[in-house]
């Protein structure tokens, strides 16, 4: 029993797990996470797949925007340029998938460094349009390098091949993808115990006295954009490699909003921020959807205003998280555990 | 390249510009005083087309002739709007007064989905046909061609500008919402009602945006998707300075005609991207926008 | 890892969870029906021709299953929105294809999803139709399981070029939304001109909706063509163009194809700005709905919907909507064909019964006999408005390329 979150060691207070609570949540998660393949049908492994990509993109987008306080409207534009990178390097090189994502990771956060050189002059909201502007040439460019990407009307992609055998259906594309989604959420958990993660909260705060207490704002400010692109083109390659067709039109600005607002929803500078925002962009859709099938089974005529419906609820759900939790999802996660944690002495 | 026909593209692209600094400046007034980027500004503008849509067919209904849009339409669409605003800002924005301004925009990206998808539950998505308050007449002045309806656009567009300006400068309501920009505890302690201030300029904005839903939603149909538009304008509201009314005009113009360049030289498919990278180069060059206000932090 | 009680619920939890959403969104014990599923566009920038499209495929399907269904069994149809993004139809298509009930066909809805679908129809594959015209879909080989329920768009052009030449046009414009569906013909259109002997003295491009449109016609205005061929629109965009050229007062000749051609549109148009729209004129590969007295099957929709509306019904049945029935009717032959020929109802053999018609009387949706090459219906004929009859009239025969 646990009366109170008190730390005894600095090897308790850098821990990963914090407490036994967090440790067995985890282990439980990834159980979890072993058995769902095996529990639900493939649409619902298909959505599961779905929130591991979102999840890596918003954790580079939270590295971002979350921690070193840089916000971002590019992000959708970068996961394309990864999934792009992704496809083409795989149909010239005709190289195996761990190759290749690498790769396009590389190449993705290379891009990101060119569009990160703005912010080491301007800053806020500013920063904010330049990443936008961005958004609109990453996507010109993917619809008007047609001899590269084949234009608008997309481009496909062999699928990822493991020991031989080609990983085309759902339960197979997860096992691939979900584990990866871990690791890059748990190496982002890391990196804000090291003195590179510190430094981007540093700048976050404040970028002046950041530079006072010497944290390098141009290395550290471009290392964030680094990471964070790197981040988009991991989340772009595995998106690559679960759709095996891609669209110009999928990586426009609407996607980088979905992914700001998965991250303000879940919760920003959260690890598990991301996730949860992940999951409320992907599952609450559905879950709205099922749930205005259920209404109207008997009179499926009235389509037009369920539709309609479902976008307003939508629309609503994000406002009152915002208004009854500003600071997301994952601050409520949190309240909860607290009181799981100290309980019988919760207050 | 014949030079006439890139003053008659200059024209009409500057006469656009009009219509966008009508749009931008709602999104300045908003950022100015509460320091929110109001995302669904564009979508605030669609309901307002509604509104004046369904106040002409209510109007026709009645029997009152081509006048009663001029003289009654209008301006009830303008006070609707503004109430509309008041209530956006009192039931939405007002709870999250001192949260964190990032929850905010948030917010205003929820509202997007609201509003579009009230707008499609109200009045269906079937593409509107509202009466434009200029019909569409083409001129020929020296050889070039002037859309009368664009025109007269630029001009309303213009008189509502110059009229919220000196409002802005001139007027109580006016100081009050700068001294709120400039420091919100200090104009809350000098008995300035900051909340009202707030109220007012979403008013405003909302009026503003609806009179530019008025004068785009005629040029093209009308349907849930006219909010789109607004993200268009965002360059503009950046290339000004955000919080710059000045700045926003002169950004309007410059986008506007940038656009129309671009489609001149280049081909339609650049019209949305050459402004964009020409304002990522001008941000480059002057970090805070053309008359932006250069924040000055202590550390 | 010690099993406490608070694992044991996190994972009852999941466990839980995950097999409510598993559940089929209808759980119907019979299963001696057809299950039809697709995506529509009841939000977002198409919602007006999704919705209106859909309810009349629902009274389609009502009128199936009253005349005794297809093949002795009844249809249920599975719809649900996507807001025309393509990733959200694939995921829409996912979900039906892993319910307990799989469908036998999939109705797409927009060009962009029937690219996306394509990987996933190599491995579970299923009959698939949609609204595209897209010409890349034209192509047994690389889309085996795909086809188009008309003509491609390449082919609306090809129709479309000849009119142009048999009404002494010499020159001719391209205006087209800066989208996949608006550049899918366009290459093709060139390269059709040129071994027509038609000059294109100008392409325009647009975005696809909520256009300002005026520096778009200036350049049009400059180059004068004979005619001007727009593509890649649907409720918006077109009309503003002509309404603006000809307040430009420009004498050009305008042509549309399928989406682009909607007589509610044209109608309002007309209302608004006065008889613009008179004179122009597009490809359309069904005969309008007011043609019924020429179509059996427009008769029999028409009977149904009268009795099910009573004067509610205006009598009318926009062409969004006929592209889907359409579509459906090709299924519907198709499954007829297999069961008749005694084979499994499966996609291969849909498909292959559906790439083998001939001749076959569409009860006059089409004017000519329907034989489906390479997947799609490659007919249609020229209709024109006219302002006065509020009506689109044919200025052709029907010409199949």
């Amino acid at each position: 029993m646990l009366i109170g979150d008190y730390k005894a060691t600095y090897a308790a207070d850098e821990a990963i797990f914090r407490s036994w609570p967090v440790r067995y949540g985890f282990a439980a998660m990834v159980a979890g996470l072993v058995l769902l393949p095996f529990a639900a049908n493939s649409f619902i492994v298909f959505l599961a797949t779905q929130v591991a990509i979102y999840t890596v993109a918003i954790t580079g987008l939270n590295i971002l925007t979350g921690y070193t306080g840089l916000i971002s409207l590019g992000h959708g534009a970068l996961v394309g340029v990864g999934a792009y990178a992704t496809a083409i390097l795989a149909n010239w090189l005709g190289v195996p998938f761990w190759v290749v994502i690498p790769m396009a990771v590389a190449v993705t956060a290379g891009v990101g460094l060119m569009f990160g050189l703005p912010s080491l002059r301007i800053r806020g909201l500013y920063l904010t349009i330049a990443t936008l502007a961005a958004s609109f040439i990453i996507v010109f460019v993917i619809e008007h390098w047609g001899s590269v990407t084949n234009g608008d009307s997309g481009i496909t992609l062999a699928p990822a091949s493991v020991f031989g055998i080609d990983l085309v259906s759902d339960p197979q594309k997860y096992a691939l993808i979900v584990p990866i989604a871990v690791l890059a959420v748990l190496f982002a958990q890391n990196l804000f115990r090291t003195r590179i993660g510190r430094a981007f909260i540093a700048i976050r705060d404040s970028d002046y006295s950041a530079e006072i207490i010497g944290v390098g704002l141009t290395r550290y400010k471009l290392l964030a954009f680094g990471l964070g692109s790197a981040y988009a083109g991991l989340a772009g390659s595995l998106w690559a490699y679960n759709f095996l067709a891609l669209l110009p039109t999928q990586f426009e600005l609407q996607l980088s909003i979905i992914f700001l607002a998965a991250l303000v929803v879940g919760g920003s500078a959260r690890t598990l921020g991301p996730v949860f925002g992940a999951v409320f962009v992907i599952l609450i859709p559905e879950m709205l959807k099922w749930v205005f099938g259920f209404l109207t089974p008997f009179n499926p005529t009235i389509v037009e205003y369920t539709a309609p419906a479902n976008t307003i609820a939508y629309g609503l759900l994000i406002i009152v998280f915002m208004i009854f939790e500003p600071m997301g999802l994952a601050a409520i996660w949190t309240r909860i555990w607290r009181y799981i944690n100290l309980w019988p002495f919760s207050p | 390249m014949n030079i006439v026909y890139v003053i008659e593209d200059s024209l009409t692209g500057l006469m656009t510009g009009g219509v966008y600094a009508l749009i931008a400046v709602g999104i300045v007034f908003v950022f100015r005083a509460t320091k929110v980027f109001n995302f669904a500004h564009g979508t605030v503008m669609m309901i307002g087309a509604y509104f004046y849509y369904t106040i002409t067919v209510v109007l026709g209904d009645l029997g009152l002739g081509t006048w009663a849009i001029y003289v009654l339409g209008v301006p009830l669409t303008l006070l609707v709007s503004a109430l509309f605003g008041a209530a956006i800002e009192r039931i939405v924005m007002r709870p999250m007064l001192g949260q964190n301004p990032f929850a905010m925009i948030m917010v205003t990206i929820g509202l997007i989905s609201v509003l579009e998808g009230s707008a499609a539950v109200i009045w269906s998505t079937n593409a509107k046909f509202p009466p434009a308050l200029v019909g569409l007449n083409i001129d020929f002045v020296a050889g070039m061609a002037i859309n009368r309806q664009m025109l007269a656009s630029f001009l309303i567009a213009g008189i509502v500008f110059a009229a919220i300006t000196v409002l802005f400068l001139k007027s109580k309501a006016g100081v009050a919402i700068r001294a709120t920009a400039s420091d919100q505890s200090t104009a809350y302690a000098m008995g300035i009602n900051v909340p009202r201030v707030f109220s007012v300029t979403w008013m405003v904005a909302a009026g503003t945006g609806a009179l530019a839903g008025v004068l785009l939603a005629p040029l093209n149909s009308l349907t849930p998707g006219l909010g789109q538009v607004g993200l268009s304008v965002i360059a503009v509201v950046i290339l000004g300075g955000l919080d710059s009314v000045i700045g926003v005009l002169l950004a309007a113009f410059i986008v506007g005609w940038l656009e129309a360049m671009a489609n001149h030289f280049l081909g339609g498919d650049f019209k949305e991207v050459v402004p964009y990278a020409v304002v990522l180069l001008i941000i480059l060059i002057r970090p805070y926008g053309l008359l932006g206000t250069r924040d000055v932090e202590r550390v | 890892m010690k099993v406490d009680r608070r694992t044991v619920l996190k994972g009852t939890a999941a466990v839980a969870a995950t097999s409510i959403m598993g559940m089929p969104a209808i759980v119907q014990a019979q299963s001696k029906k057809w299950v039809f599923a697709g995506s529509s566009p009841l939000t977002g920038p198409f919602a007006q021709a999704g919705t209106t499209a859909l309810k009349d495929l629902l009274d389609w399907v009502e009128m199936t299953n009253d005349s005794g269904g297809i093949a002795g069994r009844p249809v249920e149809l599975i719809h649900e929105d996507s807001g025309y993004v393509p990733t959200n139809s694939l995921a829409n298509f996912k979900k039906a294809m892993s319910a307990d009930e799989k469908p036998i066909f999939y109705s797409g809805d927009s060009t962009g999803f029937m690219k996306l679908v394509a990987p996933e129809l190599n491995r579970t594959p299923v009959l698939c139709g949609g609204t595209s015209f897209a010409s890349d879909l034209a192509n047994p080989a690389t889309n085996p399981f795909q086809y188009i329920a008309g003509p491609t768009y390449q082919a609306m052009f090809d129709i479309l070029l000849k009119h142009v030449k048999d009404n002494g046009g010499s020159t001719v414009a391209f205006v087209y939304s800066d989208t996949e569906f608006g550049r899918d013909p366009i290459e093709h259109g060139r390269k059709a001109a040129a071994a027509l002997g038609l000059k294109v003295v100008h392409e325009e491009i647009t975005k696809a909706a909520g256009a300002e449109v005026q520096t778009h016609v200036a350049q049009l205005r400059r180059a004068n063509p004979d005619f001007v061929i727009m593509h890649g629109y649907v409720t918006g965009v077109w009309p503003e163009i002509i309404g603006t050229a000809r307040a430009f007062k420009m004498e050009t000749k305008f042509l549309g194809t399928f989406w682009g051609m909607e007589k509610v549109i044209a109608d309002a148009v007309t209302a608004k700005a006065g008889p613009i729209l008179d004179g122009y004129a597009g490809v359309l590969p069904y005969r309008y709905f007011y043609e019924a007295k020429d179509s059996p099957s427009y008769s029999k929709f028409f009977a149904f919907k009268k009795q099910k509306y009573g004067d509610k019904f205006p009598g009318y049945v926009v062409t969004w909507s006929l592209q889907p029935m359409f579509s459906h009717e090709l299924a519907k032959n198709a499954i007829e064909a297999t069961v008749n020929a005694d084979k499994e109802v499966n996609a291969k053999n849909l498909i292959a019964a559906l790439g083998a018609i001939k001749n076959w009387d569409s009860g006059g949706y089409m004017g000519q006999p329907v034989t489906v090459v390479n997947h799609s219906v490659p007919q249609g004929r020229v209709y024109s408005y006219s302002a006065e009859t509020k009506l689109f009239l044919p200025v052709s025969d029907w010409i199949v390329t």
